[in-house]
């Protein structure tokens, strides 16, 4: 129970750490302390930690297709020379017509 | 209360090992399905950053923030009551799932709230939308995940109080013993996860923009 608290303790810690960081307009603060907040809320309350072996491998399936997911992807819009969300931030202009 | 076992398990240890397994492999695949949503939200992120910037300054820090403790404690809140459930104290895991789902009922009180808010301040993509500026259009793109983001994991929440509420009836009538806790720790990965799913929101939607 003295960890469960603790842990609780710390991860409403980070939360005010976030908090703050977005009122000073550190947001990126985030990229650091969401990550630690998620690891330990799934070792700790979701006991991933102390899983059977097959649990722990799905879990960790699921961290790989995820990066598998935002690395591709984020490979793709890389090379891309132009993608249609463009145009939400560069006016449309029609080629002019040809005789 | 004996213990349950299918015919297709060699013990209880090895059907409850089964379910548990089973509720991480959906997991797996619910994040996936979340992280179309990530995913769209990094490609905001690089190519609309004043968009995203606009958007996450008009979002409502302080109910994201509220919210954000208020699921912390209900993910504290029902892991205790998986501890009673494992010392057999089936009243004390019923109160402890009841606490749980009430703070699941605050949170989506204040995601109302929050959307009510946001609603008056024109924040809905549309024809109304409020913001204006050179990052308008980013910032229609942000209102646009954030509407989506939210009201699926809000659609979570409300599965995952109809899934406590079952538990804490459950729980009530002396249906779990030490040696049958599957369905109270099966429902507590589930209620974690849309916890995890909301910490992550919640940095990308409220924080990380306010940089």
């Amino acid at each position: 129970m003295i960890r469960l608290g603790a842990t609780w303790l710390g991860l409403m810690l980070l939360l005010a750490v976030e908090f703050v960081a977005a009122l000073a307009h550190a947001g990126w603060i985030a990229y650091a302390t969401a990550p630690i907040m998620v690891l330990t809320l799934a070792c700790v309350f979701m006991h991933a930690a102390s899983a059977s072996a097959l649990s722990r491998i799905f879990a960790i399936t699921g961290i790989f297709w995820i990066t598998v997911l935002l690395g591709i992807g984020a490979v793709d819009y890389s090379v891309r020379k132009a993608t249609p969300a463009e145009a939400l931030t560069a006016p449309y202009t029609a080629a002019a017509p040809t005789e | 209360m004996a213990e349950p076992k299918g015919f297709q398990y060699a013990s209880p240890a090895h059907e409850a090992d089964t379910a548990i397994a089973g509720m991480w492999l959906f997991l797996a695949s619910e994040a996936l399905f979340f992280g179309g949503l990530f995913f769209v939200w990094l490609q905001l992120r690089i190519r609309h950053t004043g968009g995203v910037t606009l958007g996450a300054e008009h979002a409502n820090l302080l109910i994201g923030t509220l919210n954000t403790a208020i699921l912390l404690t209900s993910s504290l809140s029902y892991t205790l009551g998986v501890q009673r459930a494992r010392e057999g104290r089936g009243r004390a895991t019923a109160w402890a799932a009841l606490v749980t789902a009430g703070l699941g009922v605050a949170f989506l009180g204040l995601k109302l709230l929050e959307w009510g808010l946001d609603l008056r301040d024109g924040l809905f993509p549309g024809v109304h939308f409020a913001l204006t500026g050179q990052n308008a259009g980013g910032a229609h793109l942000f209102y646009d995940l954030y509407w989506v983001a939210t009201g699926l994991h809000g659609a979570h929440m409300l599965v995952g109080i109809g899934l406590v509420l079952l538990i804490a009836r459950r729980a009530w009538q002396g249906e779990f013993s030490p040696a049958y806790t599957t369905p109270v720790e099966v429902t507590g990965l589930y209620w974690s996860f849309v916890d995890v799913i909301w910490i992550i929101l919640y940095a990308l939607i409220y924080v990380v923009g306010r940089a």
